[in-house]
């Protein structure tokens, strides 16, 4: 007994607070979803075993028990044509995902236990992702992914470098959490994505509040978090393989993830490789946008007694083309290849990946330890990570086969978190994160680096309480941040300089959450914050054709002249951190055969940083413009729909749709960048059950992205070189070098297969070909996104 | 026990691993040219007339500093272009003749103010008269050295830019082809 009710307890979030007590009013809820398809099981019973006690799952597979007495209880899962399923729910899970195993295969169900909103706070509002979801993104790339959550966008910089946008934000602003460990990387400028490879994960999540007191530093817009499969006992033999391939890029990619679950331990091994060729456009090829990737990782658990250990092992290795039309080197080649299509150096199709292009390398390792003593709940956890990157420009001889850019970055980390027990209303936790980064460049890329070497030292403590009233929740939380960097760098010259940088704060959240018959609400208010990154600092030179000077490397005098030479140090320029208060309101709605989900947020973030134009200089490329780094204040403000309907057994209808508003309230203008508004109606037909097919399903998609209509004001390059720079000194402001692309229709389609263990996907995005750009896409002032792509997968489950 | 000798292990990686004071190495920065000079050697014997640009804070703010070109007038020139990066010492322009077949130079001046070549320079129309005195192995233009007979006087501009165009330079590849790794503009005055 004692040993399966520390089972459920481990597989949970420890700080995860719901209202309970001893009265009859304990609450189940779950999902039923098929094993193999993962698609949801309508009117599945669940029973509570020696009562009379029970209910039907609706048409989205969900069920609701309530009015319960105990607090234990053994709930029997049944449906026709599936294996059934008995399982023991106790008191600190509320929300299972019961996966039932079709009667025709050896498979086993199982049950996922989580708590439904498991971002440590119930107020704070957070999407998952399913695995059926993922199923679309094969060998796709995580931004990707992600982006089916409403509310989620990604920025670009071609093809194969994606990053998520939470309500607006990204980069520094969004927190990524890899199977347990904030993902350390390069993460600063356009141009770096995470290296997680979307095989690698089982589940995501995303928190779109600002949820700094539980995570730390840099969650302004939210937190992703990404998780491996789950580490279950007792569950023998279970996995799947996957391969598939894509039309365009000529891809191929394979997966396969394997688990055996024993008494006492667990394992699970995963791996994947994906090979993509050179893109295509409507239009044309997209040359040098290949991307060659593979990753592998290992997760075992042990669990004795009270003491439950996991060990988790990975790696990923990414080699990422980026479009070779896209180098240029001052304005007038800048000028040329927007206005040239197709780009220079389009060729025939080919899997060669030539310059420009980035090579990356991201290891981990993960210690996990979870205790027991009496009602309390202790979790320690050390993770271990090494970031390599590697960045390939087009270069002048012998240099074009050295990287310009080779950073090797080691992270360590320790997170401490103590579940106290139920003290009358009150249950909370503690804990205590600390970080350790020690980031260096690499010699011999011949080329002076703008980035420091630097260790950074983080220490942060947090303490979250949840008070359940009684038909509500309230959250609070309060945390302090401390962290300190030294900065060992070179300025142009080659002379050594040095810094230290020290930043604090003290973050605090609070919400409400209300559940009743029909209606989930939350709202949440959270302070987050981050300290501005060694690129926002120290950046210095040439990008493209611009040149770009961090905050520390200039200075302004009275009369607006600025000078280069020296490099600042706190004192001279006080750089605060970047603070965040964000507001979150959410409802869900759900009756009969509808659902609907609407979040409402506001984000008001002091001391933004961002780059904005200044002036023009006469380098030997010509006249270039310069971007300096600048702090202003930001207001984001917008909202995220979902709104799925069951029409009947067969035909079910979704609707997604978010908006985002981003001001920069300090000089009144916009921001470059901001995703536009769009929305998204998927129609879907399935059948269950027919002859030999288990399950079949046809969807068709139509999107709509809107044009950017709040971009700031337009300067051609044309006009730069015309006025010889003239325009920008009487400009003010931050403009844009292109307009923002207008709005496009996307029209995509998907079908499925599952015949026993066997699952057959046929995808194609794009149906229609159409030639578009995408403003948060970098590549977009030279080359249109990709065009129509047929993709075809193959999944066995073991 | 064993609880406490894995976390005081935790501890003992973490800590053991923090202080290190490297300074990044210092790198030859061999994208940099700084210093160019033009020097138009008279073809009938005399002094050389040199003009240069010098960048005089690298990626910094500050702009390049040029001399003026000073020619006189119905003289026939050779110029030869020297490219420098002063910070490692380094010939720029014996690189750029190692990798000719991937570069070349365009001029551009003011309308007629030579007598050969005529016109306004190749940089607008890659067919316009330029006269190169140097090629690559592939036997195209490459401009290092040139040569120019002025006409009368007159204050004009005078362009050199130079494209890297690796496997795209052609008979035909004009100025918009390739990354530019130069383009700077001189006043001439021929007297």
């Amino acid at each position: 007994m004692n040993k399966l009710l520390f089972f459920l307890l481990i597989s949970s979030v420890p700080w995860m607070a719901l209202a309970q007590s001893n009265t009859c009013d304990v609450k189940v809820s779950g999902e039923v979803v098929d094993a193999v398809s993962k698609e949801p099981v309508a009117y599945a019973t669940i029973q509570v075993v020696g009562s009379s006690v029970g209910v039907l799952t609706d048409e989205f597979g969900y069920f609701e028990l309530d009015g319960l007495c105990d607090q234990e209880i053994d709930l029997k899962i049944a449906h026709l044509g599936y294996k059934s399923l008995v399982h023991h729910h106790d008191p600190d899970h509320h929300h299972h995902i019961v996966h039932l195993s079709p009667e025709s295969l050896q498979l086993q169900g199982v049950v996922i236990e989580e708590v439904k909103k498991s971002a440590g706070l119930t107020s704070g509002v957070s999407k998952s992702i399913s695995a059926k979801e993922l199923d679309a993104y094969l060998g796709g790339n995580l931004g990707d992914a992600l982006t089916t959550v409403s509310g989620v966008n990604a920025v670009s910089n071609g093809q194969n470098i994606v990053k998520p946008v939470v309500h607006g934000l990204h980069t520094n602003r969004v927190l990524i959490i890899n199977n347990e460990l904030r993902h350390e990387f390069q993460n600063w400028g356009d141009g770096h994505a995470a290296e997680i490879e979307l095989s690698a994960v089982d589940r995501i999540e995303v928190v779109k509040g600002a949820a700094t007191v539980r995570y730390g530093s840099e969650a302004l817009g939210g937190v992703v978090k990404l998780s491996d499969a789950p580490l279950n006992l007792h569950s023998g033999f279970n996995g799947q393989a996957v391969m598939s391939g894509r039309s365009n890029g000529r891809a191929a990619h394979a997966a396969f993830n394997l688990q055996y679950g024993f008494d006492a331990v667990s394992l699970a091994v995963h791996a994947g490789t994906t090979k993509q060729g050179d893109l295509t456009a409507a239009d044309y090829q997209l040359t040098n946008t290949g991307k060659q990737s593979w990753e592998a990782g290992l997760n075992a658990r042990f669990h004795k007694g009270v003491s439950d250990f996991t060990l988790g092992l990975s790696h990923v290795q990414q080699k990422l083309g980026i479009l070779r039309g896209s180098v240029v080197g001052n304005l007038n080649d800048l000028d040329t290849a927007m206005r040239t299509e197709p780009p220079y150096f389009t060729k025939d199709f080919s899997y060669e990946i030539g310059t420009p292009y980035q090579e990356v390398a991201h290891s981990m390792a993960k210690l996990k330890g979870l205790f027991l003593k009496g009602e309390h709940v202790f979790e320690i956890i050390y993770g271990l990570q090494r970031n390599s990157r590697k960045e390939f420009d087009v270069r002048r001889g012998t240099n074009n086969s050295l990287p310009s850019i080779n950073l090797l970055l080691y992270a360590q980390s320790l997170s401490l978190d103590w579940e106290h027990p139920k003290l009358a209303a009150w249950k909370g936790n503690a804990g205590l994160q600390i970080n350790f980064t020690d980031n260096n460049n690499i010699a011999g890329t011949n080329t002076t680096p703008f980035l420091p070497n630097y260790n950074t030292f983080k220490i942060g403590g947090y303490w979250i309480e949840s008070v359940a009233l009684t038909a509500s929740t309230i959250d609070l939380g309060l945390r302090y941040d401390f962290q300190k960097s030294d900065v060992r760098g070179r300025d142009s010259s080659n002379e050594p300089y040095f810094n230290e940088l020290r930043f604090e704060n003290i973050t605090a959240t609070v919400g409400w959450n209300k559940v009743t018959d029909h209606f989930n609400i939350s709202t949440n208010l959270g302070l987050a914050w981050r300290a501005p990154n060694m690129a926002e600092l120290y950046s210095f030179g040439k990008h493209q054709a611009i040149i770009q000077y961090g905050l520390l490397r200039y200075e302004i005098d009275e009369n607006g002249q600025i000078s280069t030479g020296k490099i600042l140090t706190n004192e001279d320029k006080n750089v605060g951190s970047e603070l965040g208060y964000k507001w979150v309101g959410s409802v869900d709605h759900q009756k009969n055969k509808s659902r609907l989900s609407f979040t409402l947020y506001a984000n008001w973030i002091k001391n933004y940083i961002y780059s904005r134009p200044y002036g023009i200089t006469q380098t030997q490329r010509g006249a270039l413009p310069y971007y300096i780094y600048e702090q202003t204040n930001a207001l984001l403000t917008g909202f995220d729909i979902d709104w799925s309907v069951k029409h009947n057994a067969n035909w079910q209808s979704k609707f997604s749709g978010d908006y985002v508003y981003a001001r920069d309230v300090k000089n009144d203008s916009w921001f470059v960048g901001i995703p536009p508004a769009a929305v998204k109606y998927e129609l879907l037909y399935q059948k269950k059950n027919e002859g030999k097919v288990d399950y079949w399903s046809v969807g068709l998609s139509p999107g709509y992205i809107f044009s950017q209509y709040q971009a700031p004001q337009v300067i051609t390059v044309g006009e730069i070189i015309e006025s010889e720079g003239q325009i920008l000194n009487s400009a003010t402001g931050v403009f844009d070098f292109l307009a923002a692309p207008a709005g496009y229709f996307l029209l995509q389609l998907n079908a499925k297969v599952n015949i026993k263990q066997f699952q057959l996907g046929l995808g194609v995005y794009n149906v229609t070909n159409a030639k578009y750009r995408s403003y948060t896409n970098t590549m977009r002032y030279f080359a249109d996104e990709k065009g129509f792509d047929l993709s075809l997968d193959l999944k066995y489950n073991f | 026990m064993k609880t406490k000798l894995l976390a005081g292990l935790f501890f003992l990686i973490l800590f053991t691993a923090c202080k290190d004071d490297d300074i990044p190495e210092p790198e030859n920065d061999e994208e940099i040219i700084d210093y160019v000079s033009l020097t138009f050697t008279p073809k009938s014997g005399g002094v050389p007339i040199i003009a240069t640009a010098i960048d005089p804070d690298g990626e910094g703010v500050k702009d390049f500093e040029f001399t003026d070109i000073k020619l006189n007038e119905a003289t026939e020139y050779q110029l030869s272009i020297d490219l420098r990066n002063t910070a490692t010492n380094e010939d720029i322009g014996d690189e750029i003749r190692e990798e000719a077949d991937e570069h070349m130079f365009f001029f551009g001046f003011g309308q007629d103010i030579f007598t050969s070549p005529t016109g306004n320079g190749n940089i607008d129309s890659r067919q316009d008269d330029v006269n190169y005195d140097d090629e690559d192995s592939g036997g195209l233009p490459l401009g290092l050295k040139t040569s120019w007979t002025t006409g009368g006087v007159d204050t004009e501009k005078f362009r050199v830019v130079l494209k890297h165009q690796p496997g795209v330079k052609t008979a035909t590849s004009d100025v918009s082809v390739g990354s530019t790794d130069l383009d700077l503009e001189w006043n001439i005055i021929i007297q």
